[in-house]
């Protein structure tokens, strides 16, 4: 009972903080007062109307795609490496491969500054997505490597014993029964690649301004409570996601019950 | 690539199947090599362009830069207070995640397990610039958190929780605190738990069962999850930017400021390779107890 008391005590610790930022976007002041003292939706009109946000959200958008489609298609083949191939250094491959998910975010940020400023590369899209698909590899590649390692292999060998190249096995065979993983994969990749800041403070100039380095310098300079109408924004996409994605996992594996039962 | 395609098309018959397997080697080489040369030349030939600085100048060789850092007194604050933040951020996020987790394994009601599992992960997932600055809102001075010890009559005056350690701690706390949750949670799930039934079958209290049978084997959760929230702390910069300010400078502060500001390349080299060399020498030792311990060789 302690226990349970205990728990609900933190996981409304953990919740309510967020929440406290949707009544103030609501707010009819400038300043900071909370609660606020009256109610409007004008900060949801400054966002909209005001070029530099939606432009930002553009942007972050255009990324956060071209990033989820590259961390995807190298994550696989990292994970198809790593299951499908005996090679030596297995290990110090995979540790490779998760290393940007321990490594400081600083460290990686100024060192692709530093190397992608002479090649034009820093203030471009193109360098953007570079370096969130660093960002964004290791949750793929973790997620496709567990599905394929609870693979049944004899599928791919059926498929090529009976006359299928290795390449028409993968799309035809692999590739539909690791779906919800490469989904899945290509869902945490664009979330990453959305939020990134410590890489793209670095790595975005005044042209490439993304949504994360907007709110950024917003919440540095001045705080203003259009900053919370992004905020609620974001948190009812974030909540959308997620609502939209365990149901239709829970679909998914209410089915695989079935299918097993029958 | 086209050749080795065309290689592949020869009729099945005219082949044997391990034959077939043998011709993927074209592809097998790709399947290894972009992956690893994109994290190879991009990331890791960047890091060691980068880090080259901290022990090279114009004039060659140099310890000067890393002697600069261990020798002066406000790097060496900054180096103990980065330490001492990711520390207490450790201990206080252990402290929270450990009965969420636990609860998460022990529940037997689906619907808890579901709402526990969404308000962990629902913050993880919701943008970290969001939620530290969701903190400032509340550790303000006329902020909500301030208002309430008021009113319940804990404090007289309004406490000063932001821009200072304590702030910093707190927001990093909430942060870290669903990956700590998520490493107990994948090492209890794999806990017995008809061993904690045995142990009470045969007498052992609650506690008792507790102490002498789960907590020794979520042990290796609780370093995974130390370790990682350990290492993470010690990197990061927008939360300690935006909630502790220029009074509690952290290492990742020192080196975005050597960077834009004094444009001390060297010295920022010099900074991350500490920080980098830190974060290395912490897994490799939780690399060694890991090995050392007999649950964990259980769990491989």
């Amino acid at each position: 009972m302690w226990l349970r008391i205990l728990v609900g005590i933190i996981l409304i610790a953990l919740i309510a903080p967020i929440l406290v930022i949707i009544p103030m976007s609501f707010t009819s002041v400038s300043y900071f007062e909370f609660p606020p003292p009256g109610y409007s939706t004008k900060w949801y009109e400054s966002f909209f109307s005001n070029s530099e946000w939606v432009e930002a959200t553009f942007r972050s958008l255009t990324i956060a795609v071209c990033t989820a489609f590259v961390a995807v298609t190298i994550g696989i083949m990292a994970a198809l490496a790593v299951t499908r191939l005996n090679f030596w250094g297995k290990q110090l491959f995979m540790s490779l491969m998760v290393a940007p998910m321990i490594i400081p975010l600083i460290i990686i940020g100024v060192a692709l500054y530093h190397s992608f400023s002479p090649l034009g590369l820093s203030n471009s899209m193109l360098g953007l997505v570079l370096a969130h698909t660093i960002v964004a590899l290791p949750i793929v590649f973790v997620t496709v490597t567990a599905r394929l390692k609870g693979l049944d292999r004899n599928l791919e060998l059926a498929a090529m014993g009976l006359g299928s190249t290795p390449i028409q096995a993968f799309f035809q065979i692999t590739l539909p029964l690791i779906r919800p993983a490469v989904l899945s994969g290509a869902l945490f990749a664009f979330i990453i690649s959305f939020d990134e800041v410590v890489v793209t403070i670095f790595l975005a100039g005044p042209k490439t301004k993304t949504l994360p380095i907007a709110l950024w310098e917003n919440l540095r300079n001045q705080v203003d409570p259009t900053m919370a109408a992004v905020s609620t924004i974001l948190i009812g996409l974030t909540v959308t996601a997620f609502v939209a994605q365990s149901i239709v996992s829970s679909r998914k594996s209410a089915r695989l019950k079935r299918e097993a039962l029958e | 690539m086209i050749e080795a395609k065309k290689e592949l098309r020869i009729p099945a018959e005219r082949v044997s199947f391990s034959q077939r397997l043998s011709r993927m080697n074209g592809l097998k080489w790709l399947l290894l090599f972009v992956p690893l040369g994109y994290i190879m030349i991009l990331m890791f030939f960047s890091m060691f362009d980068f880090f080259k600085m901290s022990i090279f100048n114009d004039d060659g060789f140099t310890l000067e830069y890393l002697a600069h850092i261990f020798t002066t007194d406000i790097y060496l604050k900054v180096l103990w207070l980065t330490l001492k933040i990711a520390f207490l951020v450790t201990l206080f996020s252990l402290l929270f995640a450990y009965p969420v987790a636990y609860m998460l394994v022990r529940t037997e009601s689906g619907l808890w397990k579901k709402i526990i599992l969404a308000a962990v992960l629902i913050p993880f997932w919701i943008s970290l610039l969001v939620r530290t600055y969701a903190w400032t809102i509340l550790l303000q001075k006329n902020g909500a958190i301030n208002k309430l010890l008021m009113e319940l009559g804990i404090i007289a005056e309004p406490l000063n929780l932001l821009y200072n350690s304590t702030g910093v701690i707190i927001g990093m706390t909430h942060i870290l605190l669903p990956y700590m949750v998520l490493s107990l949670y994948s090492v209890m799930e794999g806990i017995d738990q008809r061993l904690l039934q045995a142990a009470e079958g045969m007498g052992a209290r609650p506690w008792k069962a507790f102490m002498q049978i789960f907590f020794p084997l979520s042990l290796p959760g609780v370093l995974a999850g130390s370790l990682l929230v350990f290492v993470m702390g010690l990197g990061y910069y927008i939360t300690p930017a935006l909630l502790g300010g220029a009074d509690t400078p952290m290492i990742a502060m020192l080196i975005e400021s050597n960077i834009n500001t004094t444009l001390n390349w060297h010295l920022a080299s010099a900074l991350a390779l500490v920080l980098f060399v830190a974060t290395l020498l912490l897994l490799f030792l939780a690399f060694l107890v890991s090995r050392g311990n007999p649950v964990l060789k259980e769990l491989d």
